[in-house]
């Protein structure tokens, strides 16, 4: 059964639709890269799957649920970090961690021990105490970062994790997406770092105005786009002209 | 691009239109029936003091000393804003056509005070029988003079050193501007005019230091956006102000209302809410203000009719601000993607305002008791409290479902 489903979802902010029939499925311990150009649809498919929008019709699936089969088993089922940090301005490093320990139900003694490994991994152990306006950019996304993956959900959705993190960031986030999808957890993963998507997603979806263009490994890609050498930059672009030339003839 | 000129304009008519969006709610409350009560009743008692002056006070200095007190702090207006560090920089040599408008204005808003201050300083002058008309006259230029020079100054000053250091400056011209007032008050016009020409060399000082120094745009900026803050802080006891929205203080001194959490036992909303009450400016200091006004009115209305009104209409006004505030805007939140949080913040919104409003009512039937003794006023005034906060919060609940 696949961790993610969704079938002919059409969707968008008004009546007029910016998803247009997206198909597509994560399988168990799966990495998946969503890859378009600003204004594809990327953000909008997450805020569907998230629940934060309602489908104007077909189905999205976690785990077998849809929303408004269970919304709690639904939501239990994934973590979100999304592009920009949302932090609590009001609550601790410690609290936030706190606060997801709470909604998600981990015992104490796991949550102590999950917690201490991820300050560890992105080194904000000294920070336990500190409020999020004495954060840059890349700490609050650590926050983000270190609250996912302490609930250790089945699906971890991402959107554009690598902004604002330090190298040192983005290889303990790349260490732990790595562990984790070995562990049997899966991974939707929005970016433009295409060549981070290429070395490390298993599966690619090309998502172009609202549509699937193309979805599958590097090697269907290549074989689909025609391109045996081709990089994930080169197919990008291939798929953004092409349609940029369907769209003039 | 606009000029730095219409740049300048532009920005001073919306920031008119600020103040005054503001200033209206500010002197439309209470704080208006106060300052009215203040001044009438500060007035008498000064016409009265001056009746019957005590013949020893040192009334020249300590009227140079106030005159000083109103013209050193002289903090630059500038109007700037962060965009202006990355958009403005190329245009740094026409920036003095700027500055020099936010340094005119700035010279404006603050010449009220020093005046005032001559104003009401005249009588107790007269009284102590200290100069003249001439002297006066002479005065009231050196005052324009010398605010003048202070936020000329000043602005170099902040210029020159990126604002480090600014209360040795305002130290320097405090005790360079009291001398000169003092000079003028008792006649001692060597002393006045050597005090003249040591400020020139100082504000030239400056002038120099300050030409020599890139124009430090982050420091006028978080200047400016500080005095802002100030002043939305002021006008937000009297209206909402949403700039102000996410100001957070620590409050540790609360910390018996925030105890530490155990992650299996503590609920996660009530966790979150808690600290989104005591920690959050707006719900807080709202929800203070307006039980501290209910506590004063509990010991100072006379009729308890009054007073039970009073506290009546402050304690639905308290319940529907701490309803509002706790239950937010429609900003993405983290928990809106908790598991069951559909169910369980509205009723810990509920129960959190509860909560502080019993509180409220437990203060007010403290307050009343030391008032009105043990009688049945107190607990009449309590069960206002808490009847009125009940409907607000149920009724408030009915028609959110709706």
């Amino acid at each position: 059964m696949a961790i993610l489903d969704l079938k002919d979802v059409t969707g968008g902010y008004s009546r007029k639709p910016v998803l247009h029939e997206v198909s597509f499925n994560i399988q168990k311990g799966e990495l998946v890269g969503l890859i378009g150009l600003n204004g594809a649809g990327k953000s909008t498919t997450i805020k569907h799957i998230i629940g934060l929008m309602n489908p104007q019709g077909g189905t999205i699936e976690i785990n077998g649920v849809t929303f408004d089969e269970n919304a709690e088993m639904y939501r239990k089922s994934f973590s979100y970090i999304p592009e920009t940090p949302i932090l609590y301005e009001e609550l601790t490093l410690r609290e936030h961690l706190e606060l997801t320990a709470m909604a998600y139900g981990i015992p104490q003694d796991i949550f102590e021990a999950r917690s201490a490994a991820l300050l560890k991994e992105f080194r904000m152990e000294k920070r336990l105490k500190w409020y999020p306006s004495h954060f840059s950019k890349g700490m609050r996304q650590k926050v983000m970062i270190m609250c996912a993956f302490l609930a250790e959900p089945a699906l971890y959705i991402i959107d554009e994790p690598f902004v604002g993190l330090d190298p040192l960031g983005i290889r303990s986030l790349l260490a732990q997406l790595t562990q984790r999808t070995e562990n049997g957890a899966s991974v939707l993963m929005s970016t433009h770092v295409l060549s981070t998507a290429e070395k490390h997603c298993d599966r690619i979806i090309l998502l172009h105005e609202g549509s699937v263009r193309a979805h599958g490994t590097m090697d269907d890609l290549r074989k689909a786009f025609g391109r045996p050498d081709a990089s994930l930059d080169d197919l990008y672009i291939a798929m953004t002209e092409e349609a940029d030339y369907e769209q003039l003839t | 691009m606009n000029s730095l000129r219409e740049v300048w304009g532009g920005r001073f008519g919306k920031y008119l239109m600020e103040l005054q969006r503001y200033l209206q709610y500010v002197f439309t409350g209470h704080l208006a029936i106060v300052l009215l009560f203040s001044i009438g009743a500060a007035g008498y008692s000064y016409s009265e003091w001056l009746k019957d002056v005590p013949p020893d006070l040192p009334a020249a200095r300590f009227i140079a000393l106030l005159l000083a007190a109103a013209t050193f702090i002289a903090t630059p207006v500038t109007l700037l804003k962060p965009a202006d560090a990355v958009y403005l920089l190329p245009l740094e040599k026409e920036l003095p056509t700027y500055t020099s408008r936010a340094l005119s204005w700035t010279f404006f808003s603050k010449l009220p005070l020093p005046i005032i201050v001559f104003i009401v300083a005249l009588p107790m002058l007269s009284a102590y029988e200290i100069g003249s008309k001439p002297i006066f006259g002479l005065l009231f230029l050196l005052i324009i003079a010398t605010l003048w020079a202070s936020v000329r100054t000043e602005f170099l000053y902040r210029k020159a050193n990126e604002g480090q250091g600014v209360w040795r400056d305002r130290f320097i011209r405090f005790v360079l501007n009291a001398l000169m007032f003092y000079a003028v008050l008792s006649n001692q016009w060597i002393i006045l005019v050597v005090i003249a020409i040591a400020y020139v060399l100082y504000g030239t000082l400056w002038m120099k230091k300050a030409n020599a120094q890139p124009f430090p745009y982050n420091h006028f900026i978080e200047l400016e956006q500080n005095r802002m803050m100030s002043f939305y802080r002021f006008a937000n006891y009297f209206t909402e102000v949403p700039h102000l929205k996410g100001s957070v203080s620590k409050r540790s001194w609360l910390g018996l209302f925030m105890p530490d959490a155990n992650v299996e036992r503590t609920d996660a909303q009530s966790f979150l809410l808690r600290r989104t009450f005591i920690r959050t400016d707006e719900s807080f200091w709202l929800w203070l203000r307006l039980t501290v006004l209910s506590i004063l009115g509990v010991l100072f209305i006379p009729f308890p009719v009054v007073a039970f009104i009073f506290i009546g209409a402050l304690a639905f006004a308290s319940a529907i601000q701490t309803l509002q505030t706790l239950r937010g805007g429609d900003e993405f939140r983290m928990d809106l993607l908790f598991p069951n949080t559909e169910e369980a913040r509205p009723k810990e919104i509920f129960r959190l305002t509860e909560r502080v409003q019993w509180l409220q009512a437990g203060l007010i039937v403290i307050a009343s008791l030391l008032m009105h003794g043990l009688s049945v006023t107190p607990f009449v005034m309590g069960a206002i409290v808490l009847i009125i906060s009940e409907a607000t919060i149920r009724l408030s609940n009915n028609k959110e479902e709706e």
